[in-house]
């Protein structure tokens, strides 16, 4: 009996990438993880700086160092020489590298149309989504648009990266499932900083983490769904 | 031409084509050995990616003096074995669930995907083995399909040669009966 062509193809390619890259020296491999994490982060946080001017202090550098130090981490644990295998309900260590990386990305991605925090609108021209804030503060006030804030900043996120390891978490246990929302969490701990820092969010931040729960808990009934079928 | 083990021993080395030798060779063997224990392609394919996966990660543990196919059919049997302690913690649940919504006992059955086999005689043979004995099975499809010597098939299955060898004669005289199709004039 003959296997899939794709499955064996894949399982081969895996196998003899991993087998090359064993040959690659660690030193080598260090270098080119942080040479790429440090060029994500300068491009994403020069990009923050330009729409942030005026609000650029010392928290958003400890949220950049952070942001660094996760990018840093995942990208070594993903660049390790192993078989990159995507298997049903298996959340390897390569998997959660990928949850990370694509979860830090998106999140730096939506600060950049984050209406709460774009703040150079009339120094460069630069305000999206400022109408949809203003919708939601009528709709529900300081409380109702962090909770919706929230929803949408974390669900549009994690969706993105769910589908991504989409494979991977279908069928899922749940305990599994708690680990990939965990590592979305460690993603999402500067923004949670940053809001607790500055006075006007603070207050709609624990409304801002339900609402992100609330994205969280709908991403994991979807997964589910996905899963049975 | 090289020896599976020889090809095995230059994989441990870093050799990436003595590996992609190996597995075209034993790819297949793997495979059918997984997809006839199973009956579900997709938990065969799951089983295979991750067969591959300890091969490679225990490689350097393979004792060069061992065959190499009984290792490979040792570590796909010990996946497998795995694979159905957790699926049975789950339908554990899945019954305990429908027990309490008086709903009937239902068996972990095989994916529909199963029924899917391209040849008519596969698909009745197939049938067969499945109704077979765990014992019985095992020694079919590893000595009989997958051509694995009856020393080697009770190496995998961590049984004496000789039960081995007894399961294949009870298992080849059951499919034997299961496969002819009875004379209709006999009463």
């Amino acid at each position: 009996m003959e296997a899939p062509i794709k499955l064996s193809s894949e399982v081969l390619s895996a196998i003899t990438v991993a087998l090359k890259e064993e040959k690659i020296p660690v030193r080598q491999r260090i270098a080119k993880v942080l040479f790429v994490s440090s060029v994500i982060m300068a491009a994403l946080s020069a990009a923050i700086h330009l729409t942030l001017i005026r609000q650029l202090g010392m928290g958003w550098i400890c949220a950049f160092v952070a942001w660094w130090l996760i990018l840093s981490v995942a990208f070594g644990v993903y660049w390790r020489p192993v078989p990159r295998l995507t298997i049903r309900g298996a959340l390897d260590p390569w998997v959660s590298a990928k949850i990370l990386i694509s979860m830090t990305i998106a999140t730096i991605l939506e600060i950049l149309i984050c209406p709460s925090f774009v703040l150079a609108h009339e120094a460069i021209g630069w305000a999206p989504l400022s109408s949809v804030s203003h919708a939601f503060m009528s709709w529900g006030g300081m409380e109702g648009c962090m909770f919706l804030c929230g929803l949408i900043f974390v669900g549009v996120g994690s969706g993105f990266t769910f589908f991504l390891v989409r494979k991977a978490l279908a069928g899922s246990s749940s305990s599994n499932f708690l680990r990939a929302v965990g590592m979305v969490y460690l993603t999402q701990l500067p923004i949670i900083g940053i809001q607790i820092l500055d006075a006007q969010l603070r207050s709609g931040t624990p409304y801002w983490i339900a609402g992100s729960l609330t994205a969280l808990v709908c991403a994991r009934l979807l997964a589910s769904v996905v899963g049975r079928s | 031409m090289a020896s599976d083990e020889e090809l095995m021993r230059a994989y441990v080395d870093g050799d990436s084509d003595a590996f992609r030798e190996l597995f075209m060779r034993s790819k297949g063997k793997v495979y059918g050995f997984l997809f006839r224990r199973l009956g579900s392609q997709s938990t065969a394919e799951d089983l295979f990616q991750i067969t591959w996966l300890k091969v490679h990660q225990n490689r350097a543990s393979f004792d060069s003096s061992q065959k190499f196919m009984t290792w490979l059919f040792t570590i796909a049997q010990n996946s497998m074995i795995d694979h159905w302690k957790k699926a049975s913690t789950r339908y554990e649940r899945v019954d305990e669930d429908l027990s309490k919504d008086g709903a009937g006992h239902k068996m972990p059955e095989v994916d529909a995907e199963a029924r899917l086999l391209s040849l008519e005689s596969e698909k009745l043979l197939q049938s067969a083995i499945d109704k077979l004995p765990v014992a019985m099975r095992e020694a079919i499809i590893l000595c009989d399909l997958e051509e694995l010597p009856s020393k080697e098939a009770a190496k995998v299955l961590k049984k004496t040669d000789n039960s081995v060898r007894q399961s294949l004669f009870k298992g080849r005289k059951l499919l034997r009966e299961m496969l002819t199709i009875p004379n209709q004039g006999k009463e």
